[in-house]
């Protein structure tokens, strides 16, 4: 029962688990008002206390499926091919815990994270050197052409790299921080972010103005990082207004963002406190542009599998006969 | 009248907070002093659900969308609430005895409630069980394997090349 075939099979069970999860989520409060009678909210908290478990299942099945050999596997061949893997995702596991991550589902996210960046290092670390002893080819030339001579599996791999970097962004959320912070023209406000670094905002007041369809609220915040410049960010409340000035729809709000690949800082214009304090929610977003970046990397993986293969139309068209023309009169009188 | 302070500055067409809040006090009790910290309390504020049909928690409702009135009193609710000396636990029960179940953001672990949570868990534990026995099934039905042969008739060359042939195709 232990195969890479079963562990396909478990693979899309979990996902299956994980569609279902997410239906019976939203299917629970009509159920249970026909039940029960009585209404309720089902929200991100019961979202995350579900799918939060299956999602680690499915990242833990993401490294194992790649290490258990075809049809059926042996007790050596599991040791020899687990070893490193494993020894990677332990190591990982308690560097993290040791630099003070304690969240119990974003440790064992980036430690079954790093057990699959290691398995899929591993199959292209073999794959290459395979070809390095029986071609002779060296390792950068290797490389690609072991993933052209097989694109499903090392695409596929790909894929799977794309997938650990998305949970690792959205473990990232374990080290998000929130402030809210009250700004007068000119105040200046001092928050840490969980990598330690100061940030200063520095209020340039508020300013009002209409602009086409919409009355603007906005202001501009001077960030410095640690003492040296960051940039300018700006909020705005927009409130939309029709032909003879009324308000339409509900006022909509543009969040300044100033991003990088370690972490997104959010800033948001709440609201005015007696026309001059600007109430403001600061928000540090840590690797944000990571899901950007697994989502790319799935993507790529994703072409390299469905790439056509030119070898393989080659060989089948090695398999074409030509028939060769029988006079009429044979099928005449047939 | 509502018990915040009016910070609303952003008159947008909003449900009219006076149609869905209800107010949430409790006895302080004696000596009381703040039950809990700024951070703790946000975090309870993001188990309640705002009623003003934005489908956001109090906390994410008040410090992102001032035209909402009904979060920046439910929230004004929480703080006496605290400041009264009120655990955690209190607070939410109390919101669920004047709003009902809705007001929490989740529905609690318990009664028919917990057929919720677990029933994802339990359907994958089924579908788990069921792969088991169809895998059991189609390995007992599997072919024997065919005997190894120990030599055969081809040169060394043929074997290399119909080794290559298969790695190509693996």
């Amino acid at each position: 029962m232990v195969s890479r075939e079963a562990a396909f099979l478990y693979n899309n069970l979990v996902l299956v688990g994980i569609a279902f999860s997410v239906l019976w989520g939203t299917l629970f409060p009509i159920i249970s008002e026909a039940v029960r009678g009585n209404k309720i909210t089902v929200g991100p908290p019961f979202f995350n206390t579900v799918n939060i478990p299956l999602g680690l299942l499915l990242l833990l099945l993401t490294g194992i499926g790649p290490l258990i050999a075809w049809r059926r596997a042996s007790v050596a061949n599991l040791k020899r091919q687990f070893l490193v893997p494993t020894a990677m995702a332990v190591t990982t596991g308690a560097s993290f815990f040791a630099f003070g991550v304690h969240d119990l589902a974003a440790l064992l996210s980036y430690t079954f994270g790093a057990l699959v960046m290691a398995t899929i290092v591993q199959e292209f670390s073999k794959g290459v050197s395979a070809r390095h002893r029986m071609y002779g080819e060296s390792r950068l030339v290797a490389l690609p052409r072991l993933v052209a001579r097989n694109r499903r599996r090392y695409g596929g791999y790909i894929v799977h790299a794309g997938v650990v970097v998305v949970f690792a962004a959205f473990a990232g959320l374990a080290f998000k921080r929130e402030f809210d912070l009250t700004f007068n023209a000119g105040d200046t406000k001092v928050v840490t972010d969980a990598w330690g670094h100061r940030w200063t905002f520095l209020s340039q007041g508020i300013s009002r103005y209409n602009v086409l369809n919409r009355e603007v609220t906005a202001i501009a915040l001077d960030v410095t990082r640690d003492g040296k410049p960051a940039g300018v960010i700006t909020s705005e409340k927009r409130q939309h207004v029709d032909s003879r000035g009324a308000p339409t729809f509900e006022p909509s709000t543009e969040v300044g963002i100033l991003g990088s690949f370690r972490q997104d800082v959010y800033v948001v214009l709440a609201g005015v406190r007696g026309g001059d304090a600007a109430e403001i929610r600061v928000t540090f977003n840590p690797l944000v542009r990571w899901v950007w970046l697994g989502g790319a990397l799935m993507a790529i993986g994703g072409l390299v599998v469905m790439w056509p293969a030119a070898d393989r139309q080659r060989v089948q068209a090695g398999y074409a006969a030509v028939l060769k023309p029988r006079p009429v009169g044979e099928l005449v009188g047939a | 009248m509502l018990g915040a302070q009016a910070v609303q500055t952003f008159n947008g067409p909003m449900a009219d907070a006076n149609d869905v809040y209800r107010p949430v006090t409790l006895p302080a009790k004696a000596n009381a002093t703040a039950s809990m910290t700024d951070l703790e309390r946000d975090d309870l504020e993001h188990q309640l659900h705002c009623q003003c049909g934005c489908n956001l928690d109090v906390y994410t409702c008040r410090t992102t969308d001032f035209a909402c009135s009904v979060s920046p009193a439910m929230h004004a609710d929480v703080m006496g609430l605290v400041s009264g000396g009120h655990t955690a636990q209190e607070i939410l029960a109390a919101f669920k005895a004047v709003y009902g179940e809705k007001v929490l953001m989740a529905p609690g672990k318990s009664g028919f409630n917990l057929v919720g949570y677990t029933m994802p868990f339990v359907a994958l534990g089924a579908g788990a069980v069921l792969v088991n026995v169809l895998l059991r099934r189609w390995r007992s039905r599997a072919p024997l394997p065919v005997a190894l042969v120990s030599q055969v008739d081809a040169t060394d060359s043929e074997l290399a090349a119909l080794d290559a042939a298969v790695r190509r195709d693996n």
